[in-house]
């Protein structure tokens, strides 16, 4: 927990670094207006003076840290919405969360007692099959997978009789046209489409906002849970060669117990272990869901900003990822620590 | 199974009529490997009576760790039971062996290990009434033996709630149906030198025999005077459980053990089941508590808490012991308990074991790879030598009169304080491949007194009642009888 | 022994290595993808009319028929995309371009981190601190976004997002090779080199860098896998403008995408291709793994 300071020192180091390393032309991009009536040179002039650009570096990034610490991420100008990136963030995040979360239950649920059984029953069918779908899992690019998904269920010119979910997007437009409650993409009062529909009593919108959250959800969740699944199933097989499983079943417990709880508690482990780099593969995969579905979230206005050359996009993007990623990890940090007493002391 | 008198050492020998406790019958165990199959335990024949401490010892790869594990139906997985007897008491452990294997051989001349292992494990699961509760097992590293996860009180705890419900349940019924004035009028009776057979004794009239642990092993802590021991004693009455926890452990108590249907639902709820189990649960720890005091645990009130990787090496053992003398079984195996400790730890483990031999009255199978610790403990001792048992005797006649030539280079080769020499005795050579034994005697490639007959399998000679050898040294009478 | 294994021993290990490897189904198929692969990269680049490709480096449109028309054989094998550019052919050319950039940079992060690992935890003290710090620091951004960043402020241009990828990569590596050569080193056979007066340096590069390139080797193929999607990933949101007509399977797929729901075939191919060879690559490097595994070795 002590480590937390130095990263995220050094995360502000790096979003730093990148966004003063493409140049002040592109810093100051956002910035400048073109339809204001000061010339973009005097525009430029009058913001290198507020951004400090005319220090040394090492000035200019305890400048940036201080604007930082209070609220001031950038601006960002995309097609999705222009604004402060503070602002954009807290529009954006809850729908990615959501996904996220989602997906995470849903890999848990099924990942884990999928890769228990599938080590017990080392060989078997079960085992055979577990590992062909959790190969191809971790082998299939996210995005494609997706698009197959979309192709298939949401547009599907093979069978009509597959088209159960709609094409992209988080709702139906034409459900959602008479709502006052959102606009441009974004539901209000928790940006969460799902609960706002509940808030405002529109059963319907409910409904569709789900169909809209099921193609991406499985998605992102057969991607991530390949890899759960890999890492426990290994390490359940690596558990059950351990002396104090031939102990336990010396004691004469019964087999059930002796897997569900001497082996299952130390098998995962190591699965938490990983769980930072398992978390670094949710978010990569948030980003190419949100684009391919148009899923109206953090990762799809990274590849908006990316595509219009906004810097604030891009920058704030990474930062809310970075932070994201580094809580999460402190979280599994802490969870380790409850799973296994040697960490505790 | 209560403790038996103590200072009173078990006198009654076996008859031959009574079946031995443990009874190993032509026992051939062989792993498949890449590079063969590793005959690791060839025709091995031994009996273990109640009450003995019978040591097998051998050189490292000799078979006598697999031969503990196949009694206790442990072998990994890429090992194969070919053929023999394992009988404990009155059951077969080995009783399906024969057919499946043969099934299997007739199916594949190559031994599939896949099937190997779901029989493997089918057998466990037959097992599992037994292993735990009459027989139960020590390993050698205590380290890597105990559940790193979890607490060494809950650790000892489990066998005691998988097998042992009923005498918890009866402890907590005792002592909830005592009162304050029947405890006291037992203690007035009760001395200091109180045996347990006059402590059932006395408490048969009361109905609460099942306190007899309890108030036994009060009496024998070493730290509080007699006066305190009485007061804990009459104590006990004060600690009575809830009412609706009563109920249902008259329940459980009557349907023995297994979760009544009625109950089953409220079992699966977490606050609940505090309730119901919680009482189990804690008397079970409270017999850990009484066990880890046996076992000379310091503290044991805080072990009970503590997680494995906080103790050193001599107290994990003692856990061990305790968890495996926790349902008081007729038989502990012991293999290489004391391998993986310093020598004075050894030495204290070593007396423990005695101690508790002594207490409790149970059989030990002891393997070790040392003699001297074998001498310490034992009454008779098998030799093992690249997976044959080459002999069996008494461990007085063994040291006085070791018959087969390898027993004898191996008592030879021991340093004695006060003899001065050159160079220390071996045995010349190295133990066999045993992918590829020698034919006939696995001793004859090292044995100073070889000779042609050598090279076809010697038979097992019985000296006398209870010395048997494997050589042809020792005549030609071809008697194969059980020791 | 001391000093180097005899050559016909080491020889023999890498033998036995092969037939552990070719006798499990699946990691025999998996070298045999791999292989496949590697043929076609390299008969794209030498010979490319060998497997019916008319220009390597470029999609060839064809604005006559711009819309996307259903797989045909044997002129059309994969059906052709927008606009009008034959979709086998691109896909030929395509896996040599992934293949190329993947390779490269895996073995330019494994290498830096390796080198960066292996010191810090050979050398010790202020410089382990220091490099692990500055690892770490790097480790503490997720990698695709940090992909993307570093890739957008460099340029868009397929060599920077290669070099993007290389520079998120190396910690991983680093930090791999790290935790191998601290338990490498604190294996015996080293303090017996030591005390059999071997330098330092020799120590390292003798005893340590061997003995940690094995897992290091095997993470690679693992990886190689990986970053084919994740280059890909980079090139499908949008990455590589410098010339559009560069046949790549991200650009390929992220090109078909308007199409996608219409002529699923635009995005069947490329993806396809991906696919297989991750999977090729992933049953390689688990079969790899499995092999060189001490236990399986018996």
């Amino acid at each position: 927990m002590l480590l937390l300071i130095p990263t995220l020192i050094g995360l502000t180091l790096i979003v730093f670094a990148l966004t003063h390393a493409g140049g002040s032309q592109r810093l100051l991009g956002s910035y400048i207006s073109m339809h204001s009536k000061i010339p973009i040179s005097v525009q430029e002039q009058q913001l290198a003076e507020r951004f400090h650009l005319n220090d040394p570096l090492v000035v200019q990034y305890f400048y940036w840290v201080a604007a930082f610490v209070q609220g001031d991420w950038g601006y960002t100008k995309t097609q999705v919405y222009s604004g402060t990136v503070l602002d954009a963030i807290s529009l954006f995040f809850p729908n990615t969360l959501m996904l996220a979360v989602l997906s995470s239950i849903l890999t848990a649920i099924m990942g884990i007692p999928l890769g228990v059984w599938s080590a017990v029953r080392k060989d078997s069918l079960l085992d055979q099959a577990t590992r062909v779908i959790s190969f191809a899992g971790y082998s299939i690019p996210t995005y494609w997978l997706g698009l197959l998904l979309l192709i298939v269920f949401a547009s599907s010119n093979v069978c009509r009789c597959l088209n159960i979910f709609p094409i992209s997007g988080t709702v139906s437009a034409s459900l959602i046209s008479g709502a006052d409650w959102y606009s441009g993409g974004i539901s209000y009062p928790t940006h969460v489409l799902v609960v706002d529909s509940l808030i405002h009593g529109r059963l319907d919108i409910f409904e569709d906002a789900l169909m809209h959250l099921a193609l991406p959800v499985v998605t992102l969740t057969y991607g991530v849970m390949a890899s759960v699944l890999r890492v426990m199933r290994s390490s359940m097989q690596d558990t059950l060669d351990h002396d104090y499983i031939r102990t336990a079943r010396a004691k004469g417990l019964e087999e059930k117990t002796v897997i569900n709880v001497h082996a299952r508690r130390n098998a995962l482990i190591p699965v938490f272990t990983l769980l930072g780099y398992t978390i670094a593969s949710l978010i990569g995969g948030v980003v190419l869901t949100e684009t391919v579905f148009n899923y109206i979230g953090i990762g799809y206005w990274t590849t908006q900003a990316m595509l219009n050359g906004d810097v604030g996009g891009i920058m704030g993007a990474t930062v809310i990822f970075g932070l994201g990623f580094i809580f999460a990890n402190l979280a599994v940090d802490i969870a380790c620590g409850f799973l296994d007493p040697r960490i505790r002391h | 199974m209560h403790l038996t008198q103590e200072g009173e050492p078990n006198l009654e020998k076996q008859t031959s009529s009574e079946p031995p406790l443990l009874r190993v019958s032509n026992l051939r165990v062989s792993f498949v490997t890449r590079a063969g199959k590793i005959q690791a335990i060839n025709d091995v024949s031994f009996q273990v009576e109640a009450g003995e401490t019978f040591g097998l010892v051998g050189e490292t790869g000799c078979g006598k760790s697999q031969t503990a594990l196949a009694v206790m139906r442990l072998t990994p997985e890429a090992g194969l039971i070919e053929c023999g007897e394992i009988w404990f008491a009155e059951t077969n452990l080995t009783k399906n062996i024969a057919q499946e294997f043969k099934l299997i051989q007739k199916k594949n001349t190559r031994v599939k290990l896949r099937r190997n292992k779901s029989m493997l494990k089918k057998l466990s699961q037959e097992v599992n009434k037994i292993r735990g509760k009459e027989m139960s097992m020590i390993f050698q590293e205590p380290m890597t033996s105990l559940n790193p996860v979890y607490t060494v009180g809950r650790q000892i705890s489990e066998p005691l709630l998988r097998h042992n419900v009923a005498m918890l349940i009866d402890r907590i019924l005792a002592r909830n149906a005592a009162t304050k004035e029947k405890l006291k009028d037992v203690m007035t009776a009760a001395t200091q030198e109180l045996s347990q057979t006059k402590l059932r004794d006395l408490l048969g009239p009361t109905g609460l025999e099942a306190l007899d642990d309890e108030i036994w092993f009060i009496l024998s802590r070493k730290d509080i005077g007699f006066t305190q021991k009485n007061r804990t004693i009459v104590d006990l009455a004060d600690r009575k459980v809830k009412p609706l926890t009563l109920r249902f452990l008259v329940r459980l108590k009557k349907s023995n053990g297994k979760m009544p249907v009625e109950y089953r639902i409220l079992n699966k709820m977490p606050i609940v089941r505090r309730w119901l189990i919680g009482a189990i649960e804690k008397e079970a720890l409270e017999v850990s508590y009484e066990l880890l005091s046996v076992v000379n645990m310091p503290n044991a009130e805080i072990v009970l808490r503590q997680y494995p990787h906080e103790l050193s090496g001599g107290m994990r053992q003692r856990v061990m012991i305790a968890m495996a003398l926790a349902t008081r079984p007729k038989l502990v195996i012991a293999d290489e308990p004391t391998s993986a400790l310093d020598v004075t730890v050894q030495a204290q483990i070593l007396e423990l074991l005695r101690e508790l031999k002594r207490t409790f009255n149970t059989a030990i199978l002891f393997i070790s790879h040392d003699i001297g610790v074998i001498s310490e403990i034992c009454d008779r001792v098998g030799v093992m030598y690249a997976g044959n048992l080459v002999e069996v005797a008494r461990l007085d006649q063994l040291f006085a009169d070791p018959k087969h030539p390898y027993t004898q280079g191996l008592l030879a080769s021991i340093p004695k304080y006060g003899e001065k020499r050159e160079l220390l005795q071996t045995i010349e050579g190295t133990i066999p491949n045993l992918i590829d034994p020698p034919k006939g005697c696995r001793f004859r490639t090292r044995c100073p007194c070889v000779f042609e007959k050598c090279s076809q399998g010697p038979p097992w000679l019985e000296i006398d009642k209870e010395h048997g050898v494997l050589c042809w040294l020792y005549g030609d009478s071809e008697k194969h009888v059980d020791q | 022994m001391f000093g180097r294994n005899p050559l016909s021993s080491r020889l023999q290990e890498y033998r036995l290595t092969l037939r552990i490897l070719v006798e499990s189904p699946s990691s025999a198929v998996g070298l045999a993808i791999v292989i496949a692969y590697a043929a076609i990269a390299v008969i794209d680049f030498t010979h490319p009319s060998l497997i019916g490709v008319q220009d390597a480096y470029s999609m060839i449109p064809d604005y006559t028929s711009p819309v996307p028309s259903p797989p045909v054989w044997p002129t059309h094998a994969f059906g052709t995309t927008f606009p009008g550019v034959d979709l086998y052919q691109a896909v030929m050319s395509a896996i040599r371009v992934d293949l190329w950039y993947s390779l490269l940079i895996v073995l330019v992060g494994a290498a830096l981190g390796t080198i960066v690992g292996v010191m810090a935890a050979y050398v010790g003290g202020y410089l382990d601190e220091a490099l692990m710090r500055f690892t770490d620091i790097f480790l503490s951004v997720p990698y695709l976004p940090f992909a993307i960043a570093v890739a957008f402020v460099l340029g868009r241009a397929l060599d920077n997002v290669s070099l993007a990828l290389a520079i998120v990569w190396w910690p991983l590596y680093a930090r791999y090779a790290y935790g191998q050569a601290l338990s490498v080193k604190e294996n015996a056979y080293i303090e017996a080199a030591k005390a059999s007066g071997v330098g330092s340096w020799g120590i390292m590069l003798r005893h340590v860098v061997p003995n940690v390139l094995t897992p290091i080797f095997v993470q690679i193929s693992l990886d190689l896998g990986t970053i084919v999607q994740v280059f890909a990933a980079l090139t499908f949101i949008g990455f590589a403008s410098g010339n559009p007509l560069l046949p790549e399977l991200g650009t390929l797929i992220s090109n078909g995408f308007q199409y996608a729901v219409a002529a699923p075939w635009v995005v069947f191919f490329p993806g396809m291709a991906i696919l297989i060879f991750a999977i090729g690559m992933n049953l390689l490097g688990d079969g790899l793994r499995d092999a060189l595994d001490p236990r399986r070795r018996t």
